[in-house]
């Protein structure tokens, strides 16, 4: 293994211990009024940031030290499990964009309502899934978003996001379709 | 009134139109998703979780219990018939059950693993169910270091058996205990990792952690892979042919065996349905009278998983149900259905009459899911069937909007579908860093639990460490606790031993996992 690639193997651990490192201070500063003789609210998490804090040591140790050896006893006694893994990602780029529109999807809720914003979204949905016949996915969209304002606006009750100026007359308009009054 | 009563007054409680519809519908959805690769059975029963808030507490439980049951059965149709295992369970039968359909005997291995999950379903929720009384006696015999105790064996369990490596998984575990202790903790009313947020005052609720790293966590990942489901059912017979009396006797000891396995296997935290699966298959290639012949296409290689992965599910059940403590993905979404219906399960559940009908009815619904989801394998699964030809991409739309509004359907809040996206995000993050998520989610589960517990036995006892092994039984935990700990290095020992180096190898080249 060579040095670049060990250092990134321990990038994560090192991180991790940082942000162990952050969370015993904010630990150490929780507000209580102390009892005597008895431990704090702070005590779990410590043990818990502490644990993690060695677990991570170890592992920085144990790669540094074992070097390549470390690599093969892992993947050797990991073969089972890995193999019951998913595959690895190849396409992140997929990933990271049904991310984006989930926030934005979240963002335009109110706005937009729940039947306008679910249409766009669950199309982009199919087309990052791997659907890209518009004349598919268009009218699938749109039925998917009756669909969900009918599960859950009729049948389970669920206050959804009826959005703002001509939305909300979509909005609204759907409800009475879908017999929500 | 005894068990035996309450038994059959629980079959009558299922046997009410409602239950009886839940438990319908929730085998069928259970049977959906688990022949869809990529769609884990735990995935069915989070999405199913918002239809419960709804429904009356016994209804809730037997919707989401049959869709774990059913889930653990119909993968064995797509493995057999298109050699698609649904489930990383149904793995160990693709050998064999493949190796049948190759010679033309297709119905035959469909009907062995329905014989299978019969039996293993069948005789391991009685067992469980004779076990449950004096699981609960002895639950109520637990005080705070004994349950402390308990939950330390949990969450030790399930970190061996998460796999990867053991550091990797103790992140893990740390990571979802941290979770459960953002809020206002129970014993001093003191804020904790909020960082002024009032959205965290409440704590983070372990529902939507599970929602987000098992519901859009997962689907984040299947898209990540970019693989289009080529699951195009070619036209070929769902017909299923039943062995005979005599060629089931002559299986006799495989039968018993394998149910032994899943049955106590799912006793064990962590050991779910896949880990019961492989190991019964294991130990069939190694001690079974036809070992040699596993993987040629036999009968013994579809009954041993077959029945251990159904086995398992009563083993899981049941603790949760005495004990309170769930050992899995599903039984822990099960448990959140219990907590949105305001119960607590656990020994007190079987003193009072009511709340022990309830019980029983959940573990009268056991017995019914197995028939009847062998009823609608054996009948309806060539409908069933069809869900394979939805494209991938509009099965992602439907399970990431039901994964969203599900979680705002809770408390009509966004922020906790925030909570989703987050943890879904971190689910893919981990997934990349070859961190397991099982320990991250039972660690959010069990951390309130184990905290509390933990306290009490420190004030109780006057801050005495020695008192986690001062009794028997968490003395025995405890050393069970660390046992576990040292069984990732003994399993990599003992899986050199050829037949199990065997299955792994051959796990790597399975499509669709």
């Amino acid at each position: 293994m060579t040095s670049t690639k060990r250092f990134v193997d321990i990038v994560p651990y090192v991180l991790i211990m940082g942000a162990a490192v952050g969370l015993y201070y904010v630990a150490d500063h929780i507000a209580y009024t102390a009892i005597p003789d008895q431990i704090g609210p702070d005590r779990w998490p410590k043990m818990i940031i502490g644990m993690l804090f060695f677990v991570c040591g170890f592992e920085i140790v144990r790669r540094l030290v074992a070097g390549d050896a470390a690599r093969d006893v892992t993947s050797e006694s990991e073969g089972l499990d890995a193999s019951l893994a998913m595959p690895h990602t190849t396409q992140p780029g997929r990933v990271i964009g049904t991310i984006v529109v989930t926030v934005v999807y979240l963002f335009m809720l109110d706005f937009c309502g729940f039947f306008s914003s679910t249409i766009v979204y669950s199309a982009c949905l199919m087309w990052l899934g791997g659907l890209h016949k518009p004349a598919i996915f268009i009218p699938v969209a749109v039925g998917l978003s009756f669909l969900f304002t009918f599960i859950f606006m009729k049948l389970i009750f669920v206050a959804l996001p009826i959005g703002q100026g001509p939305f909300e007359k979509v909005s609204l308009t759907v409800m009475n379709l879908v017999g929500v009054h | 009134m005894d068990s035996f009563h309450l038994l059959i007054a629980g079959f009558t409680e299922v046997f009410k139109w409602q239950d009886l519809v839940a438990l319908v519908i929730g085998l069928v959805i259970g049977m959906a998703v688990s022949i869809m690769p990529g769609l884990g059975l735990v995935m069915g029963v989070v999405l199913a979780l918002p239809f419960t808030y709804s429904m009356n507490l016994e209804t809730s439980i037997i919707l989401l219990t049959a869709i774990y049951m059913s889930g653990t059965y119909a993968g064995c149709f797509t493995t057999i018939l298109y050699r698609i295992p649904g489930e990383p369970m149904d793995v160990p039968l693709l050998w064999d059950g493949w190796g049948m359909t190759k010679r033309g005997e297709a119905a035959k291995a469909l009907g062995w693993a329905l014989v299978a999950a019969l039996t293993g379903g069948l005789v391991s929720s009685a067992v469980m169910v004779s076990m449950a009384g004096p699981l609960s006696q002895l639950a109520l015999s637990f005080g705070a270091p004994e349950y402390f105790a308990a939950v330390f064996f949990g969450l030790t369990t399930v970190v061996a058996l998460a796999g990867k490596s053991l550091p990797n998984a103790l992140v893990s575990m740390c990571f979802g205990l941290l979770v459960s202790v953002v809020g206002i903790d129970s014993t001093y009313g003191s804020e904790r990792f909020t960082f002024g947020s009032n959205i965290l005052v409440n704590g983070i609720p372990f529902v939507m952690v599970l929602v987000g790293m098992y519901g859009f966590g997962e689907i984040l990942a299947k898209i990540g892979h970019g693989t289009e489901i080529t699951t195009k059912p070619a036209p070929g017979s769902t017909k299923t042919s039943f062995p005979s009396w005599k060629e089931i006797w002559n299986l006799r000891s495989t039968f018993l065996r394998s149910t032994l396995i899943g049955t106590f296997l799912g006793l064990v935290p962590g050991a779910g349905a896949t880990i019961s699966s492989f190991v019964s298959y294991g130990i069939e290639k190694q001690y079974g009278r036809r070992g040699k012949d596993i993987g040629t296409g036999i009968p013994e290689g579809i009954v041993a998983p077959q029945i251990a992965s159904t086995a398992s599910v009563a083993g899981h059940i049941v603790p949760l149900l005495t004990l309170g403590l769930p050992g899995s993905g599903a039984t822990a979404v099960i448990l959140a259905a219990f907590l949105l219906h305001g119960v607590q399960p656990g020994p007190f559940m079987l003193k009072n009459p009511e709340s022990a009908l309830t019980v029983y009815t959940i573990l009268a619904s056991m017995f019914v899911s197995v028939i009847g989801m062998c009823l609608l394998g054996f009948l309806w699964i060539r409908v069933v069937i069809r869900v394979l030809s939805v494209p991938q991409g509009i099965l992602i739309a439907i399970i990431v909007m039901f994964a969203l509004v599900g979680a705002f359907a809770d408390r009509n809040s966004i922020s906790d579908v925030w909570t989703v996206v987050v943890f879904g995000v971190i689910a893919w993050s981990m997934e990349r860093l070859k961190l397991p998520i099982a320990p991250m989610v039972l660690g959010a589960i069990l951390g309130p639990i184990a905290e509390d517990s933990f306290m009490r036995s420190m004030i109780t006892f006057h801050n005495d460490w020695t008192v986690f092994v001062q009794s028997p039984i968490s003395a025995t935990l405890i050393v069970l606790s660390l046992v576990s700990l040292v069984f990732p290095t003994i399993r990599s020992v003992f899986f050199k031993s050829e037949p199990l180096t065997e299955i792994s190898s051959k796990l790597a080249e399975v499509p669709g996992q």
